[in-house]
């Protein structure tokens, strides 16, 4: 095989390693979804550290799928997949939300904010913004919202 | 596969495989007892903390919390020794609390988090205004002083 050959095919190679997990959209699948990032983090050589961070975001992320998106309807599923490559972790999460949820977009309250302020809520989306490295979200009405998490190292 | 099955279907018996494989065993999900403690005259509320906070078991934490305000107390020692995890509405439910009491000339601090806790205290300002001791005791101390 021909090196630019060689170099287009390793190109072309998708993740090294996958790990994927689909349940429930209900409250009882987070201590669940939690358990598949922390492991997936370990087997990614993730820092324990970095692993929490990264448990976090997601959970926050299904959490608001749960809460905003499905409400409680049992009948909905999250996929949470772990794409690992040498330079980086891409964690997908997929929902079947007919509603569009950008969160790497939606007004996000900064933590001076929100500890200044009288409010219990709203940290949550500063979490999935802020605990990883890039964040990026596509909807559309027929496959529901895509959120990409990616962790670089 | 079409594309639109983005989402594939877990039957449940793979769900029970997987809640198997993550969840660990026996741990509760949250499991909490409290204790009113009067040192030096001052009563203090100290909770032990054992699981994990997240939606599934925010409204428990909430519920146990809003109980004791309304019993009047207003020291608040969390013991999160035994806990895995924390999401952000328990994070600013704490918050919540704290500033009442310091309203209130009490006070809440928390001991023995997990190094990943407090990761997240850390990034989120928290420890710049939450006491976090290594100890109970010492904890006890740092909120009579």
């Amino acid at each position: 095989m021909s090196l630019s050959r060689f170099a287009l095919r390793n190109a072309m190679q998708t993740h090294e390693r996958t790990y994927k997990v689909a349940v429930p959209g209900t409250t009882d699948s987070l201590s669940i979804l939690r358990g598949f990032v922390v492991e997936s983090s370990r087997r990614a050589g993730l820092s324990e550290v970095e692993s929490g961070q990264v448990e976090i975001a997601v959970c926050e992320a299904c959490s608001n799928i749960i809460e905003h998106a499905y409400r409680g309807a049992p009948d909905k599923m999250i996929q949470v997949q772990f794409a690992v490559d040498p330079n980086q972790v891409v964690i997908t999460i997929r929902d079947e939300s007919l509603k569009n949820h950008p969160v790497d977009r939606v007004e996000v309250i900064t933590v001076e904010e929100f500890l200044k302020s009288d409010q219990k809520r709203g940290l949550g989306t500063y979490i999935i913004r802020n605990f990883v490295d890039r964040v990026e979200h596509s909807f559309r009405p027929d496959r529901g919202n895509r959120l990409r998490l990616t962790v670089y190292r | 596969m079409s594309e639109k099955n983005v989402v594939c279907r877990t039957t449940q018996a793979q769900i029970d495989h997987i809640r198997g494989t993550f969840q660990g065993g026996t741990m509760p999900d949250l499991s909490i007892t409290s204790e009113v403690r009067n040192v030096e005259g001052k009563d203090i509320e100290v909770v032990q903390l054992e699981g994990f906070i997240d939606s599934h078991t925010f409204p428990e934490f909430e519920s146990m919390l809003n109980a004791s305000l309304e019993r009047g107390a207003r020291r608040f020692l969390l013991n999160m020794r035994g806990l895995n995890y924390i999401n952000s509405t328990g994070l600013g439910l704490l918050m919540s609390v704290y500033r009442q009491v310091r309203q209130e000339s009490g006070d809440l601090a928390v001991a023995q988090m997990s190094e990943k806790i407090t990761n997240i205290f850390n990034l989120l300002g928290f420890s710049r205004i939450i006491k976090s001791f290594p100890g109970e005791e010492e904890a006890i101390r740092g909120l009579i002083d």
